[in-house]
């Protein structure tokens, strides 16, 4: 893809290129033509200037006609300023050669043109013979007359007959004699126009008073910093110092006058009703509703009393589990949970709880201010999605976009895991990736995605546990995509083969990403099987207990080996299937609570009832589970084998955490990190004797059989314990056939 | 499949689709051919094989691996030959090879895994081997050499695709070694590292068996229970439920009985106990009772019989794959097979029959007249030949094992005969004692085949032709032992030619209980013949001069 883009880029600069060529010379062509015309007049008009300095007058009305005629046609608005200025000059020029030449006709008529073209002109009175000015004075006198004006406000704009005007010192604007428009226009006023007659060689003067139809705010807030919106669009912030008239009316208010801000002039404003607010972190929120009307004398700013906001730091009670964890606000190191900080500014805010060795917890949040707000995290693994890559079909390494739809699902958000959103140590690792299978295709093609020392990287700069990346292979026809997720404490991932053009497959996968697996669950100790050796009555007898463990649930209910289950509850059960399905329906009663089976049973001594509980106890992953994602597994026992609250949860976690390091068959990390450091009671169900059964398998799967015969023997001795859950096979008998297997 | 090495499972993909980047994955035809000599050669054999040529295919592939024995299509090149020549893949299809085709195969198998042992068709050439030792025909067959093949393949090659067949094949051996344990292992090993191989339902089954042939029943009928609830679509799942309940009967109803009675005073004394547990005297449980809606003769449940729809006597009966009674009848004379209520289902012609035993599916072999029938057409031929190059002087009892071999017991020379599914004698078995007699033989589902001693009362258990146990059966207290059956527990039913009572025996020969008919039953049953047990332990006894069989349930 980025080569593609890349050779996309060349194409058009490539074109871009191509345009500019063929264009450049028509743009130069065309700028050089304006600009020598512009030349040439200047050049004629400093040639007729030197030609006046050397009394050349003749000379210079020859050089100067060069400039006019052309021209003598064109009005004010056709031309440029630069023009404009030098025809009007040109003009003056020629009129004063032509009167020292004694042509006082032509000079007249010359001036005459140049104050049509600009009735204010200034002819320079200081210089100029008085004779020559005298003529000027005449010849405005008879076809201009003055506007006098004096306009509130000021700086309002003065348009003539649609053109601008900027009226000189007294407000005088000189025009040529006739009717006019006037228009004279300011914000937040109202427009004024009117027709006039110009009177030749007279002054008109003019007073207009704009009104007003907007008007200004003005407000002081208590304390400064206060961003005021009005009607929900951000205005601006009151800011500092204060000056002595806030300073006053904060005083007035009874509020502290230093924490005043200067005034804050919202101008133009319109009338009517209007929302606002002000807001700044820490303190409460004011929207006040202001009536604004008009005030057409003295159009003065509404002034307000100062807006006084009341401090309000919110609360932050925070607890985790495991307790004892970090806890950083905005990166900032605050405490340790269990953990109260008051007097913190309320917003959103970066949340980091973290536990080192553990595991953490981080999510940007959003305090309420002024309210307690409460956290229960419990610390999860970190997960780092280093993206998608793809080997194109020269075997080469670029980067990949066709994991949008697993990107959509991440950036919905974990429940159970971190996700490492940096986008420097995201790019890093990124380059690194890349680097790394330009280096080596063939490990790529033989099946890595990740090296190992890439994996270190990971661990060490971004603090993940795990590492997910992607690899698709082959040209857009193959959508095949393969997702491998890595645990930074081995090598062997878990691989996951999606379709790039299936988001459901993304969905499904990010669905399982983020399911922590489960260290407890219920079970009942019993044991039941479908016979067909029946009693010969109709009815049929019901699934057999085969078993009910001594000190389990089903057997503290008084459930024994041979009784016949003929109901649960409401639901008959003529199979083990119907047993199954009647045990989920109970379980899956809303509430909550767990329920108590309510069994009929028949025995040899006839028909009873027998109420069993279900227990809570330890359960076991599998050692090989399609649908399971093992890395993933593995950091959360990992991260609760250290973060356990009792020792049951600990050993449960460490005994997990073995069987899916002997899952990727490596079984001394599953001894040294799991299996070894395990400890259950020796209880029914998942217990000690489960310990001792997976270590001795372990060990045998090591090559050790000394050590696994050991173990097996201790393990064949803890009757009653079992392997996957309280409910599964007898880990003390699986225990005994390894001893006969090894002897 | 595997897990493990996950990167394992992401480079088959990439092989297939970097094949363009000079990947050495099996090429396929192009029209502009510039692979070199040896892919093209391999697409050739191939090519040929897909037309139809398979010798040439052979040839060619054979050839490439002699020609090019460092290219990376030889091993390819060996397997696909050896797979052509020998196409059996899995542990149910063995036993119908040449003796031809096992000799080419093996050398060439045997060259693969030697020369390639790093190539990924060496695991699948070392299963294919330990298929080949279990071949009837193979003059070289040894179940030990069978199992080292699947062991080796197991445990060096553990993340092969050709893991769970050798995990499979190991348990099937184990099995058969009688070491139910170390098959139990190997079962479990295979559901746990390939929990979605398509043999995990049957490992999960065979799993199951093996666990009911050690002292934990519970553990063996909660694991069948799993099959159940696992794979309950799976062919495998019926046979579960047979053996849970075979189980019940046998190992846990006693145990509960005595349970149960212990505690009474004054009750019946206490049964005996089973396994390897020191026997306890004392009368046994009662389990068995007579079902005496089955066996009646038509005129008794008032039906109209005809001539063709009875049966004057039965001298012998088995049960089929499908759990019914098929039983000679030399007075009528035919072979019959009953329905599940002991009617006339199926009647298959013979002149004399006088024993039958029960193949795969519907097959039935005859014994009698000279002759081993297979249903209808004569199977032994003219020229079956004894241990003496003569043919059979009798032909008395047989069996048949589950791969194929058939065992014919020769009364007048004392001998059992064993042959293989070409009917080539396999071997030949006689009395290890002085004046032994062989009367009958049993099969069980497991694929155990058990040959009665009627003179010292034992049993001598054989397994792939060869003897594998010995069973004493002298303290049951049968005193005329007429015939023998057996159930895939390996438990012994020994019948009493003189008082008609049926002696179970577990696999170690000790009692387990005694069926006792009423006497109006023996008094039908008359000069009892035969005994059968099915798949749930229900036992059959006939007679051979009465046109009834009781079962008991």
């Amino acid at each position: 893809m980025i080569a593609r883009r890349a050779l996309l880029l060349v194409l058009t600069a490539s074109l871009l290129g191509a345009v500019t060529v063929s264009f450049v010379p028509a743009f130069a062509q065309e700028e050089e033509d304006l600009t020598a015309d512009l030349k040439a007049m200047r050049a004629a008009f400093n040639r007729a200037r030197e030609r006046i300095d050397n009394l050349d007058f003749l000379g210079a009305a020859h050089e100067l006609s060069s400039i006019i005629e052309p021209r003598k046609d064109k009005k004010a608005q056709d031309l440029s300023v630069e023009e404009l200025r030098l025809l009007c000059t040109a003009y003056d020029m020629r009129g004063r050669a032509q009167f020292n030449l004694g042509n006082a006709r032509g000079s007249e008529a010359d001036f005459t043109a140049l104050l049509k073209l600009n009735p204010a002109y200034a002819i320079d009175r200081q210089t100029l013979s008085p004779k020559v000015v005298d003529l000027f004075d005449r010849v405005r006198a008879r076809i201009a007359g003055i506007l006098i004006l004096q306009v509130d406000p000021p700086k309002a704009r003065v348009v003539v007959d649609g053109e601008p005007v900027e009226p000189q010192e007294g407000g005088k604007v000189p025009l040529l004699s006739g009717n006019r428009t006037l228009r004279i226009e300011a914000d937040g006023y109202d427009p004024y126009e009117e027709m006039f007659a110009v009177v030749a060689g007279a002054e008109t003067r003019k007073e207009v008073r704009l009104r007003p139809n907007r008007r200004a705010l003005q407000f002081v807030t208590v304390p400064a910093g206060v961003v005021v919106s009005i009607d929900g669009k951000p205005y601006g912030t009151s800011a500092g110092p204060p000056t002595p008239e806030s300073q006053e009316l904060a005083r007035q208010a009874g509020a502290d006058p230093q924490s005043a801000s200067a005034p804050l002039m919202i101008p133009m404003v319109t009338p009517g009703d209007h929302k606002v607010g002000f807001d700044k972190d820490c303190y409460t929120s004011r929207t006040l509703t202001v009536k604004v009307p008009l005030d057409p004398d003295q159009n003065a700013p509404l002034k307000f009393t100062p807006v006084i906001l009341q401090e309000a730091r919110t609360e932050l009670r925070l607890t985790s589990t495991p307790s004892g964890a970090d806890v950083f606000v905005d990166g900032d190191r605050k405490g340790t949970t269990p953990f109260t900080m008051q007097g913190l500014c309320g917003g959103e805010r970066d949340l980091l709880v973290v536990k080192q060795d553990v595991g953490s917890w981080s999510e940007r949040i959003r305090l309420l201010p002024g309210e307690v707000n409460t956290l229960d995290v419990r610390l999860r693994p970190t997960l780092i999605y280093l993206g998608t890559f793809r080997l194109d079909e020269w075997g080469r390494a670029v980067w990949s976009e066709d994991d949008k739809p697993l990107l959509d699902e991440l950036n919905k958000g974990l429940k159970t895991l971190n996700v490492v959103r940096t986008p420097e140590i995201l790019q890093g690792l990124r380059d690194s990736v890349i680097k790394w299978m330009i280096t080596a295709p063939g490990e790529v093609r033989a099946g890595t995605i990740v090296p190992p020392a890439l994996l270190e990287e990971v661990a060490s700069k971004a603090r993940a546990d795990l590492v997910l990346a992607g690899l698709t292979l082959g040209g857009d026809a193959d959508k095949s995509w393969t997702l491998a997720l890595y645990s930074v404490l081995h090598h062997a991932p878990d691989v996951v083969a999606l379709r790039a053009d299936r988001p459901d497959g993304a969905r499904d996968f990010v669905r399982r990403l983020d399911t922590a697996p489960s260290l407890s669950g219920p079970w009942w100790g019993m044991g039941l099987v479908d016979t067909l050796l029946d009693s010969g009555q109709t009815d049929p007898d019901g699934p057999l207990v085969v078993r009910a463990l001594p000190g389990g649930p089903a057997a503290k209910g008084g459930l024994r080996a041979g009784d016949r289950m003929k109901a649960i509850g409401s639901r008959k059960t003529g199979s083990v299937r119907d047993a199954q399905q009647a045990i989920a329906a109970e379980m899956a009663r809303p509430g909550g609570l767990r329920p108590t089976l309510v069994l009929a049973v028949e025995g040899t001594s006839g028909p009873r009832t027998v109420r069993v509980a279900p227990d809570d106890g330890p359960i076991v992953v599998p050692l090989s589970d399609p649908s399971l994602l093992y890395n993933r597994a593995l950091a959360e026992y990992r991260l609760r084998s250290r973060a356990a609250a009792d020792d049951v949860e600990k050993g449960a976690a460490l005994l997990n955490l073995g069987v899916i390091y002997m899952h990727f068959r490596a079984y001394d990390k599953a001894d040294a990190e799991g299996f070894a450091r395990a400890s259950l009671p020796a209880v029914v169900g998942v217990s000690q004797g489960t310990v001792l059964y997976y270590r001795g398998l372990n060990a045998l799967r090591r090559g050790n059989p000394q050590a696994a015969r050991e173990a097996f023997q201790q393990a064949a001795g803890q009757a009653g314990s079992t392997l996957d859950t309280g409910d599964g096979p007898s880990a003390s008998a699986a225990a005994a056939r390894m001893l006969k297997a090894i002897e | 499949m595997r897990r493990g090495s996950r990167a394992s499972v992401l480079a088959p993909a990439l092989a297939v689709l970097l094949c363009s980047t000079g990947s050495p994955a099996p090429a396929t035809a192009q029209p502009d051919d510039d692979r070199p000599l040896d892919a093209r050669t391999f697409a050739q054999g191939i090519d040929a094989v897909k037309q139809g040529k398979r010798d040439e295919g052979i040839r060619i592939l054979k050839k490439l691996s002699q020609d090019f024995p460092d290219s990376p299509f030889a091993p390819q090149a060996l397997l696909k030959a050896a797979d052509l020549i020998y196409p059996v893949v899995t542990w149910d299809q063995v036993g119908s090879a040449s003796s031809q085709a096992i000799k080419e195969a093996s050398d060439l198998l045997l060259a693969l895994s030697q020369k390639y042992r790093s190539s990924k068709e060496a695991p699948k050439a070392l299963v294919k081997l330990g298929y080949l030792f279990l071949e009837p025909a193979n003059p070289k067959a040894d179940l030990d050499e069978a199992c080292g093949r699947f062991a080796t393949s197991a445990q060096v090659y553990p993340d092969s695709d050709a893991a769970d067949d050798a995990y499979f094949g190991s348990g099937m051996c184990e099995t058969l070694r009688a070491r139910p344990a170390l098959a139990a292992d190997f079962f479990a090993r295979l559901m746990d590292e390939s929990p979605a191989s398509p043999l995990a339902a049957e490992a999960l089954y065979r799993y199951g068996v093996a666990l009911s042939h050690l002292d934990d029943p519970t553990e063996a009928m909660l694991a069948l229970e799993r099959v159940r609830t696992r794979y309950a679509d799976s062919r495998f799942a019926p046979r579960a439920l047979d053996r849970i309940t075979l189980l019940h009967r046998l190992r846990l109803q006693p145990a509960l009985l005595r349970a149960g009675a212990a505690p009474k005073q004054g009750g019946p004394p206490p049964a005996q106990r089973i396994g390897s547990a020191p026997p306890a005297p004392g009368p046994e449980p009662d389990l068995y009772r007579l079902d005496v809606s089955y066996g009646a003769p038509a005129a008794a449940r008032g039906e109209a019989g005809k001539s063709e729809d009875t049966f004057r006597g039965a001298s012998d009966i088995a049960i089929d794959a499908q759990g019914l009674l098929v039983l000679a009848s030399p007075k009528t004379p035919g072979v019959f097979r009953l329905d599940p209520k002991g009617r006339i289902q199926e009647r298959i012609p013979h002149p004399s029959p006088e024993y039958v035993a029960v193949g795969d599916g519907l097959a039935v072999y005859i014994s009698g007249g000279g002759q081993i029938a297979l249903n209808a057409k004569n199977w032994s031929g003219p020229d079956l030949k004894s241990y003496d190059g003569r043919p059979p002087r009798e032909f008395g009892p047989l069996a048949t094992d589950l791969s194929g071999r058939v065992y014919l017991l020769d009364p007048r020379d004392n001998v059992l005969l064993i042959y293989d599914r070409s009917r080539r004698l396999a071997g030949n078995i006689r009395p290890d004692v002085k004046d032994g007699r062989f009367i009958d033989l049993a099969k069980n589902e497991d694929g155990g085949v058990f040959v009665l001693e009627a003179r010292f009362r034992f049993a001598l258990e054989l397994t792939q032709g060869k003897t594998t146990r010995k069973v004493n059966l002298s303290g049951l207290g049968a005193t005329e032992p007429v015939a023998l059956a057996a159930v895939g527990l390996g438990d012994l039913y020994l019948l009493d030619g003189r008082s008609g009572f049926v002696y179970v025996a577990s696999p170690a020969g000790e009692r387990i209980t005694v069926i006792r008919p009423p006497k109006e039953a023996l008094s039908r049953l008359g000069d009892p013949s035969s005994v059968a047990v099915d798949a749930i332990g229900r036992v059959y006894v006939s007679g051979r001069k009465s046109p009834t069989v009781l079962r008991f349930q």
